[in-house]
């Protein structure tokens, strides 16, 4: 392939990266920083990349290969900054929704590594069972099962929480809101 | 003792049916996330790039060509 031809479809892969990168990591500039390190990791390998296959999937292949090598390991084990993951959450009118999102993140942290990025990559990135078992270097029969019990823990993750946010504070799903916005516009205020 | 039996019955039914309705919530649960889940992904792709990432990769072609 073309040098111009590859860096124009790598580039046209960029937000895919960063939304791989971000459901990975949970905060949104270890996300970009790991996003760009794979970006160019696979420029870099370009030579090596065969033309008329998968260059979505070999490149997340790149970035989860980044993700959990040698380097990364002492940053990714540390606690995720709950203020640092609500402030990379976009805008949103509905309070309630924004909530439910904001839970459904923080469930996908929780899970375990290898359940997690079956579920982000087949359930939100949307690729097929085949590509997610060639990225992840296993059978796939071993993505449909991670699949299968990340969808049932998150589900009693998420029940777990509401139950806790509904016994546990007065304050309402809106009030919340209004402070997660608070703080997150503290965050990133001038 | 023999009026357990029928009481055993409704036990089961009710058992039966209450699954069959865990099941549904369970469903449209699990759809709900699944929606959820494809928009927390969607949310940060369709975000503009920052400018960082196209300026890299420039250098990055810049650099091979010098």
């Amino acid at each position: 392939m073309q040098d111009d031809d590859f860096k124009r479809e790598l580039a046209e892969l960029i937000p895919h990266l960063r939304a791989f990168a971000r459901n990975l990591c949970g905060d949104a500039s270890s996300a970009d920083d790991l996003a760009q390190e794979a970006m160019l990791k696979a420029w870099n390998a370009r030579e090596s990349y065969q033309e008329g296959t998968n260059l979505k999937a070999w490149t997340f292949t790149i970035l989860r290969n980044a993700f959990y090598s040698e380097k990364r390991r002492s940053w990714r084990r540390q606690p995720l900054d709950p203020e640092v993951a609500e402030a990379t959450l976009v805008s949103n009118n509905d309070p309630d929704d924004q909530m439910e999102l904001l839970s459904l993140r923080n469930a996908i942290l929780r899970l375990p590594e290898d359940q997690r990025e079956a579920l982000v990559l087949v359930g939100a990135g949307g690729l097929s069972y085949d590509e997610a078992a060639d990225i992840c270097g296993c059978a796939v029969g071993t993505i449909k099962s991670r699949v299968s019990r990340a969808r049932q823990a998150l589900a009693v993750i998420l029940a777990t929480n509401e139950v806790g946010f509904n016994s546990d504070s007065d304050i309402s799903a809106e009030e919340a809101f209004d402070d997660i916005m608070a703080q997150a516009s503290a965050l990133t205020g001038p | 003792m023999t009026e357990s039996k029928p009481m055993k019955n409704n036990m089961h039914e009710a058992e039966t049916e209450d699954s069959a309705e865990d099941m549904r919530d369970r469903r449209s649960r699990q759809k709900r996330i699944g929606n959820q889940l494809r928009r927390l992904y969607d949310n940060v792709a369709t975000e503009p790039v920052p400018d960082d990432f196209l300026k890299l990769l420039e250098e990055a072609d810049k650099k091979k060509q010098s």
